[in-house]
């Protein structure tokens, strides 16, 4: 590759960039990383600051009745759809900046450039700046994204925060949305209101990194199956006076499960599967967990992630038959909660064809890499919206006050966005 | 016991242990998908010689070949025991140690509770000269543990067989050297891929992506999302 500049932008969108990402680093600080709780005051004033901004750039900004954030250039024929771009504005609890912020900034820069470029376009564009994405707050993913497209309950809406003192549909009141249409799941947007999808986001991941290559076109989300919380139920008793062969120890019961499914998750590996497990939460009950107590209750998450649908069947199986399994030799019972689904969800071909012009177009190698975390664009696509996504880079992984990213790998994310979106609109 | 043992050229062993693998479709081809090791590494191609045993002429074959190799590379009067490790060795061993006449043990691959033959099943004496015996293996670091725990349990370990060995990781030499054994085996990926070749198994395009591999596994291994150095099991 000639060390000519490839993916380069102007100097004064980078610093439009490098001032967002300042100020609002400064504004959702907690002390160790960024929080910007979900429907909370770090995203309220993160979607207000974006909001101004996009006015001052000459930009029409408005919000839905989900309150997002929706900033538009129109373009030459009104009768057409929007190409939209953009992200998420949540984080997790103490997290980086980057996590979605990145999307929303990258369209936004997008379009003041389109503006400042005077291109002519037949579809407008527009820049969504998504609530709701991360779990981490109410225990489910892509809230906002899913309720425009009626996939939100009434069940949904009574999520307990973290906290226990709310649930999701105190905090959207408390902002004042409507939540009418998401009790009767009915949507606020039709696919045919997107001409497309795109959107950029960090990878979260260690793969660019190691492979060096700073921006990468995105194939698929891995869908996923998570149980919040199973519930291994033994009996208590006394650590001295009971035999191994009296016991019921919730505990080991739990850590043997977990070993299996470990073991089971290694050898599909080796046959070429696509399959991550996790057990982020794990725990006793609090109340009665003793030093010399067998513990009779353990409370644990678990979580399966895969881009194919088939996998994640079969592995979701494999935990209800081996629970069953460990469950009636060490005479104990696991409890499984309702599992939430998203399913894997494929990037549409026209829009990866246009990203990989834009590629060649910036003189920069076509690479593809697939999705391990969940994204907005899963449920776009799901929809039936043509979908794609761009991968910055970063240093760090995520979901952690460390994550990193690179302006420079990130200005060239701007830079084939620009394009493809443009191309999406002509 | 061994009446009849025939001492075929190395050549001939390679290429008919690798189209025995081919013939029962032992070797698998994804690179899309590729299989990804505990280490991390990522391959295209994927050998299951496990498989085998469900063949009694080949299996019969494999033993014959693994026999007539161990007697003339290691000595006719040079083991004392065959071990298998578990648990795709278990079988192989067993057959050829009653081929040979031979005592036969099992390596766990972890201690059951603790003693110096926590790891041992079968009998086991001092100074007992033991030959390992597994299915494969990629850079010869997996047979470490096995080695340490017969050597704990007191015997002598100088030579180790597969069935298959990469033979692709530079880092097999070394890996032999620190063990402090000679590792022996029927055939390599170089065997599999002259056979496929010449018998038209996989389609041009595939062939070119496994030789891309094997020629490269590191940098194939790194393209594909994979690591690429230090230990591949």
């Amino acid at each position: 590759m000639p060390p000519e500049r490839t993916g380069a932008i102007e100097p004064e969108i980078a610093d439009i960039a490098r001032r967002i990402f300042d100020d609002l680093r400064l504004d959702g600080f907690d002390g160790v990383g960024i929080s910007r709780e979900t429907y909370g005051p770090g995203e309220t004033r993160a979607l207000a600051y974006l909001e101004k901004l996009a006015g001052d750039l000459g930009l029409a900004a408005s919000r839905d009745r989900l309150g997002n954030l929706l900033v538009d250039l129109p373009g030459q024929d009104p009768a057409l759809a929007p190409v939209v771009s953009g992200s998420h504005l949540d984080s997790v609890p103490q997290g980086g900046n980057y996590d979605g912020l990145a999307g929303f900034v990258a369209a936004l820069l997008a379009m003041v450039r389109t503006k400042r470029q005077g291109a002519v376009l037949s579809h407008g564009l527009r820049a969504l700046g998504l609530r709701g994405e991360e779990s981490a707050w109410y225990g489910k993913c892509y809230i906002a994204s899913l309720a425009m497209f009626g996939r939100l309950s009434s069940d949904d809406l009574d999520a307990q925060h973290r906290d226990g003192t709310h649930t999701l549909r105190d905090a959207m009141t408390g902002l004042g949305i409507d939540v009418g249409d998401i009790d009767r799941s009915r949507p606020i947007v039709d696919p045919k209101d997107f001409a497309a999808f795109v959107e950029l986001h960090i990878e979260q991941g260690p793969v660019m990194v190691a492979r060096d290559i700073p921006v990468a076109i995105v194939t698929g989300i891995r869908g996923n199956i998570r149980h919040r919380k199973i519930v291994c139920q033994g009996r208590a008793g006394h650590s001295g006076a009971v035999p191994r062969w009296l016991r019921h120890d919730a505990v080991l019961a739990t850590a043997e499960l977990l070993s299996s499914m470990d073991e089971h998750w290694r050898i599909l590996l080796e046959r070429g599967r696509d399959l991550v497990m996790t057990s982020g939460i794990v725990h006793t009950n609090p109340a009665e967990e003793a030093l010399s107590r067998i513990p009779g209750e353990c409370t644990f998450s678990f979580e399966s992630r895969s881009q194919q649908q088939e996998t994640l069947d079969a592995f979701e199986a494999l935990l209800i038959n081996e629970a069953k399994t460990i469950g009636k030799r060490r005479g104990v019972e696991f409890h499984f909660d309702q599992p939430i689904p998203s399913p894997p969800a494929a990037m549409a071909p026209q829009v990866l064809s246009v990203m990989r012009g834009a590629f060649s177009a910036e003189n920069m190698a076509v690479e593809e890499i697939s999705s391990g975390a969940g994204h907005d664009s899963a449920v776009f696509a799901t929809a039936g919206v043509p979908t794609g996504m761009i991968f910055v880079r970063n240093a760090n992984g995520s979901h952690n006050p460390n994550e990193a990213m690179d302006l420079d790998d990130f200005y060239k994310g701007v830079a084939v966005l620009t394009r493809s979106l443009q191309d999406l609109a002509r | 016991m061994t009446a009849g043992i025939t001492f075929h050229d190395d050549r001939l062993i390679a290429d008919m242990t690798a189209r025995m693998l081919l013939e029962i479709n032992a070797v698998y081809f994804n690179a899309e998908q590729p299989s990804i090791f505990t280490s991390g590494w990522a391959s295209p191609v994927y050998i299951d010689c496990r498989r085998l045993i469900s063949y009694p002429r080949i299996r019969s074959t494999i033993t014959d070949y693994a026999t007539s190799v161990i007697l003339r590379k290691v000595g006719f009067e040079a083991v004392d025991a065959i071990a298998g490790g578990e648990t795709a060795g278990i079988p192989y061993a067993a057959w050829i140690a009653d081929r040979l006449g031979l005592p036969m043990q099992y390596v766990r691959k972890k201690p059951k509770g603790f003693g110096r033959n926590a790891q041992i099943e079968g009998e086991l004496y001092d100074g007992e000269r033991i030959l390992l015996v597994e299915d494969l293996t990629t850079d010869g670091q997996s047979k470490a543990n096995f080695c340490e725990a017969l050597r704990s349990a007191g015997a002598v370990v100088d030579h180790i067989f597969v069935i298959f060995h990469y033979g692709i990781f530079p880092q097999s030499q070394a890996a032999m050297a620190e063990i402090g054994a000679t590792l022996h085996s029927l055939a390599t990926w170089w065997d599999v891929l002259r056979v496929a070749k010449e018998g038209g198994y996989f389609e041009p395009r595939q062939i070119d992506e496994i030789e891309s591999f094997l020629n490269e596994p590191a940098e194939w291994s790194k393209r594909h999302g994979g690591i690429a150095r230090g230990d591949v099991t």
